[in-house]
């Protein structure tokens, strides 16, 4: 069996009087959410839009929208409300360059700065090399939207089923289903690149 | 038989995922377990499956490239469209039907319009000897109006050259060697059809350049006639017309917008 799913950043000691400073309008407060989720929010949509300059806009977007709606936060975990909005924002982008030119090849390939979220570097990430980084991320632009969004929760960020569900707006029985079939899909593109593959990865024929 | 295998395999991929996950009850998991026990195939898509996703989870986490703490200036900004239940399009989801419904209105006052001859009679005299074969032939012409609606703005040069005194270019469009009221009825019998058959070959004919002479001249009678006669029927029929092309694009718009939204 895996390890548990990557651990969440950070949380703030006292989120919850931050969420609710930040619906009184307290601006600072809100910041300090900002601060926390920051790196959770701009890595998945560098993941979601496969351009860093695209997932810095869709980031901005997002907290701005949270910030905003922050009223219609009921409860239940605010992480997953929060990506629930960054999913959109990242929607709403990826329709944006649809209409316009659509991300370049090189806006694929190209990476932002890389910083483990943990205090604890993994070495697997420092020896993934940069080919096979954008291999990883050209078979997640591949996945359909809604298989990407969750394949992109689960298996980047971490979230739990029921967070990805709550996230995404759907029941558990189709996070399933849609993670299987993007990890399926994801599998199969990958194979293609097995050469680039470190052994400890090697996917078997 | 495909499908179902198809479906096999894709129910046997997620539970296998699920597993992988450790989020199946204690009686799912045994009969997985009992599968990759008796399957080699089984214990093979659970190999590949783990391996995609360690490599997903060590791929690089990227940190935050700056801060995106807010400012009081970007608050100040409309509010985007990425709100947790957003709503887009909303300019063609309006846009279709305000310009399906004032296209249908444009179509409607064109037809009846066209049909009382509330327009095209207003500059004719209505004393002229031919009036009645005019309007005989207005009335054989009507369905015409109904045949070939308001986009190509035909109807009303037609109804107008009819509405035309005889002594002016009707007898010219019809038969340049004949007068009114004969000429007319010569170019029925000559298409051999009464009422709407002949109706329509007088348009095929003045609409579309191959005939003879005749719909030539009749072109010119309609382009040398006052603009004031001609010039709101221009207007509505091509505002129509421009209407339901704008409605047709606000249609494969949205259709577009469905297919690719989530």
């Amino acid at each position: 069996m895996l390890e548990l799913p990557r651990a969440p950043s950070v949380i703030p000691m006292d989120e919850p009087t931050l969420i609710q400073r930040s619906r009184q309008g307290d601006l600072d407060a809100f910041n300090r959410l900002v601060e926390s989720y920051q790196s959770q929010v701009f890595n998945l949509a560098w993941r979601m839009l496969g351009s860093p300059a695209g997932a810095e806009d869709a980031a901005q977007e997002a907290f701005i929208s949270a910030y905003r709606n922050i009223s219609s936060y009921r409860g239940g975990s605010f992480r997953a409300w929060l990506l629930r909005i960054a999913v959109n924002a990242c929607y709403d982008q990826l329709r944006t360059s649809k209409r316009h030119s659509g991300p370049s090849l090189d806006a694929l390939l190209e990476t932002p700065s890389f910083q483990p979220p943990s205090k604890d570097p993994s070495p697997e990430s420092l020896a993934l090399s940069a080919e096979l980084s954008a291999a990883i991320q050209q078979a997640i632009a591949a996945l359909p939207e809604d298989q990407r969004s969750v394949l992109v929760l689960v298996d980047v960020e971490g979230l739990a089923y029921e967070e990805v569900a709550q996230a995404a707006g759907v029941n558990i029985g189709t996070v399933k289903s849609r993670l299987s079939r993007a990890r399926a899909r994801v599998r199969d593109l990958l194979a293609a690149h097995r050469e680039l593959l470190p052994d400890r990865y090697r996917l078997p024929k | 038989m495909f499908a179902f295998t198809r479906n096999a395999a894709a129910r046997r991929s997620e539970i296998l995922s699920a597993y992988l996950d450790g989020v199946l009850s204690p009686a799912e998991r045994a009969r997985v377990e009992a599968l990759l026990a008796r399957s080699a195939d089984a214990r093979r898509e659970l190999e590949t499956l783990r391996a995609t996703v360690a490599i997903l989870r060590a791929a690089p986490y990227a940190a935050a490239p700056r801060s995106f703490a807010l400012t009081p200036v970007m608050l100040r900004r409309p509010a985007s469209p990425s709100t947790p239940h957003p709503n887009q399009w909303l300019g063609p989801r309006l846009l279709l039907p305000i310009a399906s419904a004032t296209a249908l209105a444009f179509l409607a006052f064109t037809l009846i319009g066209g049909s009382l001859d509330l327009f095209t009679h207003s500059g004719a005299p209505a004393t002229q000897p031919d009036s009645t074969t005019a309007f005989q032939d207005s009335i054989a012409q009507r369905p015409l109006a109904t045949a070939a609606p308001a986009p190509t703005g035909r109807p009303a040069p037609l109804a107008a050259a009819t509405a035309r005194p005889s002594t002016a270019p009707v007898a010219d469009a019809f038969a340049p060697s004949a007068s009114g009221p004969q000429s007319i009825t010569g170019v029925r019998g000559a298409t051999g059809a009464p009422a709407i058959g002949g109706a329509q070959t007088e348009a095929i004919n003045s609409a579309a350049a191959p005939s003879p002479d005749a719909s030539l001249k009749s072109l010119e009678a309609i382009l040398s006639q006052p603009a004031t006669e001609n010039f709101p029927w221009l207007a509505l029929q091509l505002t129509a017309a421009a209407l339901t092309a704008a409605a047709a694009i606000a249609l494969a718009w949205r259709w577009r917008t469905r297919r690719s939204s989530p």
